[in-house]
């Protein structure tokens, strides 16, 4: 039964994220009142990278195409690492201490990836996506660990192990983790109203012009590790508020994943709504944004604290 | 038959006359053999030591040798031994590495005089370790003192190396004196000069155990006493400052452990909060400060502060669970503390033998001239890149497992603690070690970039080529030694549990690292033999927008890269940026745009610039009593015999 669990995981890990782009698009477009791209165009568009020539800048080295493999290894291995899904089985580790760590890792290596091709425009998108994630990173922290004092361990696995328990007061926990949770995703992923994925002035982008010298099936690895980090990411959000409804609730582990599965789809309408609904923020007023999360996160800690820490 | 203690003793001491060869004779075939002989000594002292960890003994000289008012006196123990085994593994590659650098040094380095220094510097940290009571260790403290200033002080001519002595003088002098007072007052108390007599921890000697804190703090570099590391390392040769980063700061933490933590019992939590506050802000400090740098040895050397922070904590940690009562947070505590100790060492030698590599190629370690260093010294950048992902604890290498059980003992706390608002304190010090793990990415990824990557921003880059054998082979083992600490730490953990002073009730948490690096890589092969089989790909330059040839000054530089982050703590870095456009049409057709940079340490300027001007015109007021006047001389002498005949009649 782990097993059989364990390749449903590894196969919606490997369908789902460009459907979950897809998504957002379709959604996006349809607010804009256009056609919009077919659902499942980013796979196309996988393919068709996936036939294309690379093509490398003359400044780069080997760091270049083998940073975004080991983001794409990183971010398997974090779909283990992560309960995305209620259920998910820890056949790794759940410690919340390297999940952080390992998303350290990956930004790592995107950031020296993108130093290596001597583009301009790549380099200093690094620093703006280094300066933000001095920010981000006690935010999501302290999210994780006011999680984690309020569940009494440090594993992701225990704390979202669905016990029914009435027990009202860790409701706001859960709450305020994930909103902080959610806005630290909109600036992890660079989306709006950090930074607008789909503009074209790479002057003042993040991630686009941070992967602008990726090609080919370069860009196709880089594209699948973002969107499943993404789909990872809202899962875990999607796992808190399952959670809140859980303990007044009681669901069968079937029903815990459609409804998780509906959260996050709800999360990915609400990132299309974000972005139809709002504009770009300049680029000072991205840490006040960052300031928010943060906020939310010291609140969640705050309301654990509350709670009762002994154990 | 001697015994073992003897042994170890007797190659101390060869270590320590080797230091007089040099001088004695002036052929240079001398040189050649002294790295060859410590090497020797350190394997031997090693294995030694490896004998006979079980016991503790010790060893006392005979009476001729006595020092004023007691024994040399050495003591072994797993403690010492432990921290002899990083500072010989360090020496061994760090003296491989002497021999390149000082060939191929710009700066005309008096052999000789190097390599006394050197292995006096070497042979006093190791009686350090050994010493068993006060006296011994403050003689061998000083010879470390005196034979790394004057390592600092090797290229005197330059007013670099002038001030950064001074400083470094002034500092380990501050140092040495608090420790001096320290150990007389516990030596009035105990009348004992023996670290074995003495209890720390009773409110009785709360002021000589923070005297000892404070002294063992300056030495260590930790906030506010941190202002010499960036001034020593820089000026310092990068063998040196290797050892200086990776052991001699270390001492201090050897002293602290050995005083403050093994043998103390405390009874209040004062010196739980010390270490917790100051560890907190040397870490945030230091690696704030290190980002801005552009020089690379100053950003090590600021990065050495923030990793004392840590071991700062770890102490506190494992104070914590001492007085606590709780054994097992006092374990994970100590186990941090060795193990980030050991860490620490080995990357940030790592990195330092990286940079005396590329001194010894290019004479420049400054980042605003360097860039696309990987194509001409891969070995070079591959060693820096693993200390680089070390030191940002990264998993799956050495550095992440000593920050996980300083994480691990932080959550301990919180689960443990009664005290809501302190459980608080910890988890905003824990959002605050994810924040220092950001700005270390930030540092490193500023450094690899700039240094090995992109574009090569000046001529003398391109004419670089890969050292030598030997520093390779110091490099490439360094860096090898980050991945086995990483691999067998369920192994190295034990090995310290089980010498150590604590017995092992529960089992220390451990993360399946070995799984995840074997799984990583496996991956990443994986992927990338599917990949590379259906890939093919053409070189291009990189997008222009069509415009024009990019020169390479158009990549971030070091300043451009952390200008945002510096922006964000700006009222700490006292971080400006001019600039000035000069031309008769500056709007549109600049003929010169000038741009710099500047920050200061504000601990520098308002706190101890105005205490040494101070003492200055104080000084300068005594300086009159002393005014080259046979007259006025001897109206003192009168004076003070006068005063002397009226203290005898009344006493």
């Amino acid at each position: 039964m782990k097993y059989l669990l364990i390749s449903l995981q590894i196969i919606l890990s490997l369908l789902l994220p460009l459907l979950a782009i897809g998504i957002i698009r379709q959604i996006k477009a349809k607010l804009q009142n256009r056609i919009g791209p077919p659902l499942m165009q980013p796979y196309f568009n996988l393919i068709k990278l996936f036939k294309k020539n690379q093509i490398f800048s003359h400044d780069s080295t080997w760091i270049f195409p083998l940073s975004s493999i080991i983001n794409l290894s990183i971010v398997l291995i974090l779909s283990f690492i992560v309960p995305w899904l209620p259920f998910n089985k820890s056949v790794f580790s759940g410690d919340i201490f390297l999940l952080i760590y390992l998303l350290a890792l990956m930004r790592f290596f995107t950031i020296i990836g993108s130093i290596d091709t001597g583009s301009p425009f790549s380099s200093f998108s690094t620093s703006r996506e280094v300066s933000l994630a001095v920010l981000l990173e006690p935010a999501i922290i302290l999210a994780l660990l006011a999680l984690a004092v309020t569940f009494k361990t440090s594993d992701l696995f225990q704390i979202f192990n669905y016990a029914y328990s009435l027990d009202l007061i860790k409701i706001p926990v859960l709450i305020l983790s994930a909103s902080s949770l959610f806005l630290a995703s909109v600036v992890e992923f660079s989306r709006c109203p950090v930074d607008d994925p789909t503009t074209h002035l790479e002057l003042t982008m993040i991630h686009e012009a941070m992967i602008i010298e990726n090609s080919g099936l370069n860009l196709a690895i880089v594209e699948y590790t973002y969107s499943l980090k993404l789909l990872l990411f809202y899962g875990l959000i999607a796992q808190c508020l399952t959670h809140c409804i859980l303990i007044i609730l009681n669901l069968s582990i079937l029903l815990q994943s459609i409804l998780c599965l509906l959260i996050i789809f709800s999360l990915l309408i609400l990132t299309s709504l974000i972005e139809s609904f709002s504009v770009k923020l300049s680029w000072h007023k991205v840490p006040d944004f960052i300031a928010y999360a943060l906020t939310f996160s010291f609140l969640a800690v705050f309301a654990a604290i509350i709670n009762g820490v002994s154990l | 038959m001697i015994s073992g203690m003897t042994l170890i003793i007797f190659l101390g001491f060869t270590l320590l006359s080797l230091s007089i060869l040099p001088v004695l004779s002036a052929s240079k075939k001398i040189v050649k053999i002294i790295p060859i002989i410590i090497i020797f000594i350190s394997l031997g002292i090693i294995w030694q030591g490896s004998q006979q960890l079980a016991l503790t003994s010790n060893w006392i000289a005979c009476q001729p040798i006595w020092l004023g008012l007691g024994p040399l006196a050495f003591n072994f123990d797993f403690l010492a031994y432990l921290f002899i085994l990083i500072l010989l593994i360090i020496t061994i590659f760090s003296s491989l590495i002497s021999i390149g650098y000082l060939n191929s040094s710009k700066n005309k380095i008096n052999h000789r005089f190097y390599w006394a220094n050197f292995v006096l510097f070497i042979a006093s940290m190791f009686f350090i370790f050994l010493a068993k009571n006060a006296l011994t260790f403050l003689v061998f403290w000083e010879i470390m003192a005196i034979s790394s200033l004057a390592l600092v002080a090797l290229d005197f001519t330059s007013t670099k190396a002038q001030k950064a002595s001074l400083i470094y003088l002034g500092a380990t002098k501050m140092s040495t004196m608090f420790l001096t007072i320290g150990f007389l007052w516990l030596h009035q108390l105990y009348s004992s000069w023996d670290f074995a007599n003495w209890t720390i921890g009773s409110n009785a000697t709360f002021i000589p155990a923070l005297l000892l804190a404070i002294g063992f703090c300056i030495k260590a570099g930790a906030f506010p006493f941190h202002i010499w590391l960036p001034y020593a390392h820089p000026a310092a040769p990068g063998p040196v400052s290797a050892l200086m980063s990776g052991v001699m700061i270390k001492v201090a933490i050897y002293g602290i452990i050995r005083m403050l933590l093994v043998n103390a019992h405390f009874e209040n939590m004062f010196f739980v909060y010390f270490f917790l506050l100051l560890g907190a802000i040397s870490a945030i400090w230091g690696i704030i400060f290190a980002m801005i740098q552009n020089d690379i040895k100053r950003s090590l050397a600021y990065s050495s502060v923030e990793n004392i922070g840590l071991i700062l904590i770890a102490l506190a940690i494992s104070l914590y669970g001492k007085l606590t009562g709780n054994h097992y947070l006092e374990i994970i505590g100590f186990i941090a503390v060795i193990f980030h100790t050991i860490n620490h060492a080995v990357f940030k030698s790592l990195l330092f033998l990286g940079i005396s590599a590329i001194d010894s190629k290019i004479h420049n370690h400054d980042l605003h001239y360097l860039g696309g260093l990987a194509r001409y010294m891969p070995w070079t950048f591959l060693c820096f890149l693993t200390g680089s992902l070390s030191i940002c604890s990264l998993p799956p290498l050495n550095g992440f497992i000593s920050k996980w059980l300083i994480y691990k003992g932080l959550w301990e706390i919180i689960c443990q603690s009664q005290n809501k608002f302190f459980s608080g304190i910890i988890i905003m010090i824990i959002g605050l070690l994810a924040m220092v793990g950001a700005l270390a990415v930030l540092l490193f990824t500023k450094l690899i970039g700039l240094m090995f990557l992109g574009r090569s921003r000046s001529a003398v880059v391109t004419k670089a080529s890969e050292v030598g054998l030997l520093m390779r082979i110091s490099q490439v083992s360094l860096a090898f030694l980050c991945f086995s600490l990483a691999l067998f730490s369920p192994t190295i953990i034990k090995f310290i549990t089980s010498h150590s002073f604590y017995q092992l009730n529960n089992v220390i948490p451990q993360l399946p690292i070995a799984t995840l690096l074997i799984v990583l890589v496996s991956l990443i092969s994986i992927i990338y033999f599917i990949f590379h089989k259906l890939s093919t790909n053409t070189k291009n330059p990189p997008w222009s927008c069509g415009a024009l040839q990019l020169s390479p000054l158009m990549q971030v530089n070091a300043d451009s890269y952390s200008y945002s982050v510096a922006n964000f703590f700006k009222p700490i870095l006292q971080y400006k940026v001019t600039t000035s456009i000069i031309g008769s049409d500056k709007r549109h057709f600049p003929e010169k745009i000038e741009s710099s940079v500047s920050n200061t340490s504000l601990i520098e300027t308002k706190i101890y610039s105005p205490i040494i001007k101070d003492f200055e015109i104080i000084g300068n007021h005594f300086a009159k009593l002393q005014a080259g006047s046979i007259h006025l001389y001897l109206l003192y002498v009168f004076i003070s015999l006068i005063i002397l005949l009226f203290i005898g009649m009344y006493l």
